[in-house]
């Protein structure tokens, strides 16, 4: 997904859901900072490496390959991006332990990681919430890839564009280049992806690079095989599955607004978004490389304001001059990746998956581990050693 | 990483300063090292490929080409590891495409940081020093002592890092 969608569209959901102007703003811009809290930003701001929610691609080119530098990348991807489904889920096939490391990293969406992300989320501030409502919206959007660098697992083929004709829905074929400087081209339906590379870990295989940016567009229509599912192919239905996760978001902001106890898998607010339904799914069905205008439009509409655009330096100033950072947008944004980031590798150490390197858990070890996370101790244990 | 990988990862990277060492100091013996190394690595990397492909890829769609992969390496392994009396001219232009590329990748990565004003300096003296490495590669394209030189510089930097990652703090906390 992209701004059209993380920053608009979240302001729309936040708006239906019953927030006001200005909380929908600052919601929908913490979405929309997932996207682009990377080292290089922190680093600029004064604020913890730590808490990075993304990498640019240079970045990722810049950083080791080794055990370490595979560790950061696999907890920033799955942490934010690419949600596991199942850490316990084993394939139909035994396969060996390595293998199935990578398999149990596979995003999908409805997951009990979900629930602990939106739980997570609960009372910590609007930031915390556009943050969790990001991942929960990337579950949607890149179901079936993992967020770490992974051949075996990333690597789709014999991808087909399904578009409505007369009888139906009709095949039509996609080409993938791989000049990263190009933009996708529609009309000629040629779209940029990673290189193929046959090393299991290289980054040109992490998340949903090799199909480019078509889980990220909201009418495409596509078959395709994954590289995991023993020669079956999986249809992805982007205009339903954005639909879904947009009444998933609605009925996340309500979880978030006390209207609702307890935040369950499955469970959408259609009702809620009902009236909205047509308009919603035109937005989604047009064949644009970006939808920001018509989002904003409908956000307009609903609450009769004026949407400002994403500004990346917008709290900079705010944080960079407080003495008291926790206090500021940014600095309640780092503590809720912070925290996300330290439960999602929690959960996968447990599951014994070594791929996001080790958790130690501050009730049984006390202080030890990165100091950047003791920011987030102190929050929340109130200073307490 | 646990301690046993952590204390693995040491002493693999103060063997590798030590070959690096000797290999500057005897640039005729380091330059058949250097060919032997790169022989070896193909040999290697043909065998990680059949491990992998053992291991992992035949569990995926279309992964049977990774098993060519390491057939193909290996050979091409094998092969170079008899060359013994290669010209090290082929060397210094294998060395010198692989610190361009760093050089260029770590410019690119300074001139981001510098668009979004970040600390940028750093890595623009990294992406620097990189391409100094191989100018001064081209001008001495006819040495040994050289190729030996630039090759080991490269080593000993990766050792080096590889060290200060192992003392780095890189558990995660996590509080409830």
């Amino acid at each position: 997904m992209q701004e059209d969608f993380h920053y608009y569209a979240t302001y729309c959901a936040a708006y239906i859901a019953g927030y006001n102007h200005e909380d929908c703003l600052k919601i929908c811009y913490g979405a929309q900072l997932v996207d682009l809290c990377s080292k290089t930003f922190l680093t600029k701001i004064g604020g913890p490496t730590q808490a990075a929610t993304t990498q640019l691609s240079l970045e990722m080119m810049d950083i080791r390959k080794d055990v370490l530098g595979l560790q950061e990348i696999t907890r920033i991807w799955a942490s934010f991006h690419f949600l596991p489904y199942d850490l316990n889920r084993t394939p139909d096939k035994k396969v060996p332990k390595k293998y199935l490391y990578k398999y149990r990293l596979i995003c999908d969406t409805n997951s009990d990681l979900l629930v602990d992300t939106i739980n997570l989320a609960k009372d910590k501030g609007l930031e915390a919430i556009g943050l969790s409502v990001h991942i929960l919206a990337d579950t949607w959007a890149h179901r079936y890839f993992a967020g770490t660098p992974s051949l075996v697992i990333n690597s789709p083929s014999g991808f087909v564009e399904l578009v409505e004709g007369k009888n139906g829905l009709e095949e039509r074929k996609l080409k993938f280049r791989n000049s990263p400087f190009k933009p996708d081209d529609l009309k000629k339906n040629i779209f940029t992806c990673s290189m193929l590379q046959a090393d299991e870990n290289a980054i040109m295989n992490l998340g949903h690079g090799r199909a480019g940016h078509l889980p990220d567009y909201g009418f495409m229509r596509y078959k395709y095989m994954p590289a995991w599912k023993n020669y079956e192919e999986i249809i992805k239905d982007n205009p339903k599955d954005y639909y879904n996760a947009f009444c998933q978001m609605v009925y996340a902001f309500k979880f978030f607004r006390g209207e609702i106890k307890s935040f369950k898998k499955n469970t959408y607010a259609f009702e809620d978004v009902e009236k909205y339904k047509e308009r919603i799914n035109n937005i989604l069905k047009v064949r644009r490389l970006s939808m920001s205008e018509d989002w904003k439009a409908f956000g307009e509409m609903l609450s009769n304001e004026k949407i400002e655009s994403f500004k990346l330096f917008k709290y900079e100033k705010e944080y960079v001059q407080s003495s008291e950072k926790s206090n500021t947008y940014l600095g309640r944004f780092i503590l809720a990746a912070l925290a996300q980031k330290s439960m999602v590798t929690n959960r996968i150490y447990k599951s014994k998956n070594p791929l996001a390197g080790i958790s130690v858990d501050y009730e049984k070890n006390g202080l030890k581990g990165m100091k950047e996370y003791f920011a987030l101790l102190k929050t929340i244990k109130g200073g307490e050693k | 990483m646990n301690t046993l990988k952590k204390t693995f990862s040491i002493i693999w990277a103060l063997l590798v300063l030590m070959i690096s060492y000797f290999m500057i100091t005897d640039p005729e013996v380091g330059h058949v090292v250097i060919v032997f190394v790169i022989g070896f690595g193909l040999i290697l990397k043909g065998i990680k490929y059949l491990y992998f492909y053992f291991k992992m890829a035949k569990y995926m769609v279309g992964g049977k080409g990774i098993f060519y992969y390491g057939i193909i390496y290996l050979n091409l392994g094998i092969f170079t590891s008899t060359l013994f009396d290669i010209q090290h001219i082929y060397i210094m232009i294998y060395l010198l495409g692989m610190y361009l590329f760093w050089g260029f990748i770590s410019i690119m990565r300074a001139l981001e940081m510098k668009k979004m004003e970040s600390h940028w300096k750093m890595k623009m003296i990294e992406g620097v020093g990189y391409f100094v490495i191989a100018v001064l590669g081209i001008v001495f394209i006819n040495s040994v002592m050289a190729a030996s030189i630039i090759y080991c510089v490269g080593l000993m930097y990766s050792a080096v890092m590889r060290i200060i990652a192992n003392f780095r703090q890189t558990a995660i906390v996590y509080i409830q």
